[in-house]
């Protein structure tokens, strides 16, 4: 079984993220990392190859050159292949525009099974995977948290507001994957020393149909509003009854 | 009875960070060089290393399929370095010689101007720059951002850099390092294994190399297990800095002395204050203070926070926005603190691990980088046919006396004796010079170990301003601004008495930056109970100096630094 992670190089977190008001973009120019949520992507089709016994996982990209490096991380984890559609023409690229060019790389592949993470760290947008599976024609789960795969069809329990759907798919399909599906696993020493030696192949633009207008375009950005005056408590046994006097005061109870 | 941290050591003990190697021997991981630390030093390392391997390819074909390896426990390169930092272009010239321009390196520019600042609460007297002080010809940098740099260079030698990985033991093998074991991964609050538990493993190296820097755990095993340690004790100075973007450019390099530190002999705060441009749109602003303080109320992290009130400094940020905060230990027993060797059967030592660091000049990264880059040849020695690698390592020693580090720490060691420690940042001290120097008696050059000084207290804390989140800020968005993401259900990695005095307690809880320690209920009988977040922790190495003892937790924790 083949199965394909589509994942995303995104500014690091730490430094703290930063829009650029002059291209209304997110700040890309330091440290870029793997997403976290992509991670559990991964972890699962790692699995799901372990118990087969057999197959190849490829991770699947786009974005600035520099994001094969956050790559590796996949391919530390144990992935076999990464590939990343890195062009200047796909810069700025919306969600139409990414899923366009992703679905590309995807349809080179031919995998059996697509997975995505919930959504991105940085856009958090989650909407990635439907537009993917869309351009694909596949069908598509998403929020699964327990996932088995067999006889051309996967089985997904997908998790929503009031309880647990449970959905069957055939294969080849899209799945977005939630955070309470596993727990990543961290990269071996031997892992990432042999991370560099996989093979890992850039595609451009044109080698994916070509660039697709952005539907969309940024016009405005503002900071969020201020949190407004805060109060801190000391608990010395009366902070329950402060905080309830407070909430009346407020007309909030 | 006044309490002395050193009478409450820590439950741990140096044979702790040794050991044999263990995994069976098809899974142990060979590499040729194996070197602990991604810091100047150890990048300096594994850069020579590369450029010997490029010069020289049949003899590097001898190293396997590793040739050379250098563990950061750091989540990358660079995330767990801290600096000034007004960088001495020497080491980084002699590395790069014929190979790289100063202006091809991540300098902020050159030093245009400098001036040394003697505070009062509300004045600032400027006093003439000591020679030995003066920085033209230098270059401000982000030690961060030069090691993600330096990581680069030698990644593009051929050099494998393994970040995100702990040093955790040193393996010793009849008399010899033989290579070191990485931390395990995916452990539970109580050392359980987690679902995604990742064992440590045995790597094995021809040559180890510990560049550590400051309050290294496995070289700190080393000096013990090789009787290395020299006749003085090294002492550190806590520093805590942070990076502003600012309103306006700063013209010069500035450091401060006095205010907000007391003079009063009996207090031992020695110190002072840094100040630098990087760049015309940001600063970074610093305060070094000597840990052989004994004031249970001082904290370094609230008298950073004082500083920025004074209206001198102030002017300098207004308008800005604090961008980054860290913390780290400086090694500053200078000279006469430094090992009796710098090398060990398998082994060698270098940067602020053995404590290579000018104290009046506030000054280590190029030592780090020079001491880095002769370990380098030593190590590369042990591959000439004829040479046995005893010879081969100790040539390094003899390198290291006869480089312009061990001239220039030598040439200051007397500074250091007239003036005791921490007076560097005024350098300042030439004008004081006169005027103290008989209070220190010429030849007392020994040291004195940071956690021997019994404690006092004073109201000290009063005068510390409350937090604004604009100018001053407390210690938990401090945490927050070093990009500390912790897990916090790992085990504990602070190893420290948790029964103790309650001036003790408070003395930990108020030195540590990122506030790791909680005075918590009494026992009655005077002592109280000591509650811990070990996940705050950034790693500064301060508890060690001071009475506990920092261990490397699980890879990839702690700061995530990208501009100190
Ligand atoms: C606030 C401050 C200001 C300073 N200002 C200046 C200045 O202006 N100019 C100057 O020249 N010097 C300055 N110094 C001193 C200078 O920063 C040091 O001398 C220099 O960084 C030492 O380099 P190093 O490589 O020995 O150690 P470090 O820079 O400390 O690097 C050590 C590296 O090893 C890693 N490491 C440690 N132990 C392990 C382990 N067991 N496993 C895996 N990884 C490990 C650490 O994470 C770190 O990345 C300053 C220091 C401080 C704290
Ligand atoms: S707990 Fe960590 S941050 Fe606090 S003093 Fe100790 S080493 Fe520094």
């Amino acid at each position: 079984m083949k199965v394909a992670v589509c994942v995303k190089a995104v500014p690091d977190a730490a430094g703290g993220r930063r829009l650029d008001p002059a291209t209304k973009r997110l700040d890309r120019s330091g440290e870029l990392a793997i997403s976290d949520f992509d991670t559990y992507a991964v972890e699962e089709a790692l699995k799901l190859r372990e118990a087969a016994g057999e197959g190849e996982v490829v991770v699947v990209s786009m974005g600035p050159d520099r994001a094969m490096d956050a790559l590796r991380k996949a391919l530390a984890m144990g992935a076999d292949r990464a590939v990343l559609v890195t062009d200047s023409a796909l810069e700025g690229a919306d969600a139409l525009g990414t899923a366009r060019a992703l679905a590309g790389a995807l349809e080179k592949e031919g995998a059996d099974l697509v997975l995505f993470g919930q959504q991105s760290a940085d856009g958090l947008g989650a909407c990635l995977w439907a537009a993917v599976a869309d351009r694909l024609r596949l069908p598509v789960v998403s929020q699964v948290s327990e996932l088995t795969v067999g006889d051309g069809s996967l089985t997904g329990k997908r998790q929503t507001e009031f309880g647990y759907d449970t959905i069957r798919a055939p294969l080849p399909a899209v799945v977005a994957v939630s955070d309470a599906i596993n727990t990543p696993r961290y990269p071996s020493l031997k892992g990432i020393m042999g991370a560099k030696k996989k093979p890992q192949e850039t595609l451009t633009a044109d080698d994916v149909g070509g660039a697709a207008e952005s539907g969309t375009s940024v016009v405005e950005l503002s900071p969020p509003p201020p949190r407004g005056e805060a109060r801190k408590l000391e608990d010395d046994g009366s902070a329950a009854e402060a905080i309830v006097e407070f909430l009346v005061e407020k007309r909030l109870v | 009875m006044s309490v002395r941290p050193s009478d409450f050591p820590p439950p741990w003990s140096p044979s702790d960070a040794v050991a044999q190697p263990t995994d069976p021997v098809d899974e142990r991981i060979e590499v040729g060089f194996l070197i602990v630390g991604a810091g100047p030093a150890g990048l300096a390392a594994a850069i020579r290393l590369g450029q010997l391997m490029e010069e020289d390819p049949a003899t590097a074909g001898r190293l396997g399929e590793v040739p050379v390896a250098v563990l950061e426990k750091g989540k990358a390169p660079g995330s767990h370095l801290l600096s000034g930092a007004v960088v001495n272009p020497r080491g980084l010239q002699r590395l790069f010689k014929g190979r790289k321009r100063i202006d091809e390196l991540p300098f902020y520019g050159p030093v245009h101007a400098e001036s040394v600042l003697f505070l009062t609460k509300s004045r600032a007297v400027r006093i003439p720059t000591p020679p030995t002080m003066a920085n033209h010809r230098n270059f401000v940098a982000s030690l961060s951002q030069l090691g993600r740099f330096l990581a680069e260079e030698a990644e593009g030698l051929g050099v494998t850099i393994l970040p995100e990985t702990s040093a955790e033991r040193l393996l010793v093998d009849g008399g010899r390092v033989v290579g070191v074991r990485t931390g395990d991964r995916g452990r539970g609050r109580s050392g359980e294994e987690l679902s995604n538990f990742e064992p440590g493993s045995d790597i094995a190296a021809r040559v180890t190399i510990l560049a550590e820097g400051t309050q290294g755990h496995l070289t700190g095993a080393a000096f013990e297990q090789f009787g290395l340690r020299g006749e003085n004790p090294q002492v550190w100075a806590l520093a805590v800095k942070e990076v502003w973007k600012v309103a306006k450019p700063l013209d010069r390099v500035v450091h401060t002395m006095g205010w907000p530190l007391r003079a009063g002999r009996k207090f031992r705060e020695f110190g002072g204050s840094f100040i630098y441009p990087m760049g015309d749109d940001m600063v970074t602003i610093g305060m070094v203070v000597g840990l052989d303080y004994r004031d249970a109320e001082l904290s370094v992290h609230d008298l950073l926070q004082e500083l920025k009130t004074h209206p001198r400094v102030r002017r300098i940020l207004e308008g800005g926005e604090r961008v980054q905060w860290g913390a780290k230990t400086i090694p500053e027993g200078g000279f006469v603190a430094l090992p009796k060797r710098f090398h060990a059967p398998g082994l060698l030592l270098c940067g602020d691990g053995v404590g290579l660091v000018n104290v009046p000049a506030l000054k280590g990264i190029h030592y780090a980088i020079e001491s880095g880059r002769l370990a380098a040849e030593a190590a590369w020695r042990t591959l000439e046919r004829g040479t046995s690698a005893r010879e081969a390592l100790a040539t390094y020693d003899a390198a290291l006396r006869d480089s312009f580090v061990w001239r220039d720490l030598r040439e200051v060691r007397n500074m250091r004796q007239a003036f005791g420690r921490g007076f560097y940042l005024g350098g300042a001290l030439a004008g004081a010079m006169t005027a103290t120097k008989g209070r220190f008696p010429p030849g007392d050059t020994r040291t004195e170990r940071d956690a021997d000084q019994s404690l006092i207290r004073t109201d000290r804390a009063e005068s510390y301003p409350a937090a604004d989140g604009q100018l001053v800020f407390d210690k938990l968005s401090s945490v927050f601004a070093s990009g500390n993401r912790t897990r916090d259900d790992q085990p504990n990695h602070i190893r420290i008495q948790t029964k103790v005095p309650r001036e003790l307690a408070e003395m930990w809880s108020r030195m540590c930056p990122a506030q790791v320690y909680e005075v918590g209920e009494s026992d009655g009988d005077g002592t109280v109970q000591l509650k811990l977040a070990p996940s705050n922790c950034v790693q500064c190495g301060a508890i060690t100096a001071k009475g506990g003892r920092l261990t490397p937790p699980e890879g990839g924790s702690g700061p995530e630094y990208t501009l100190t």
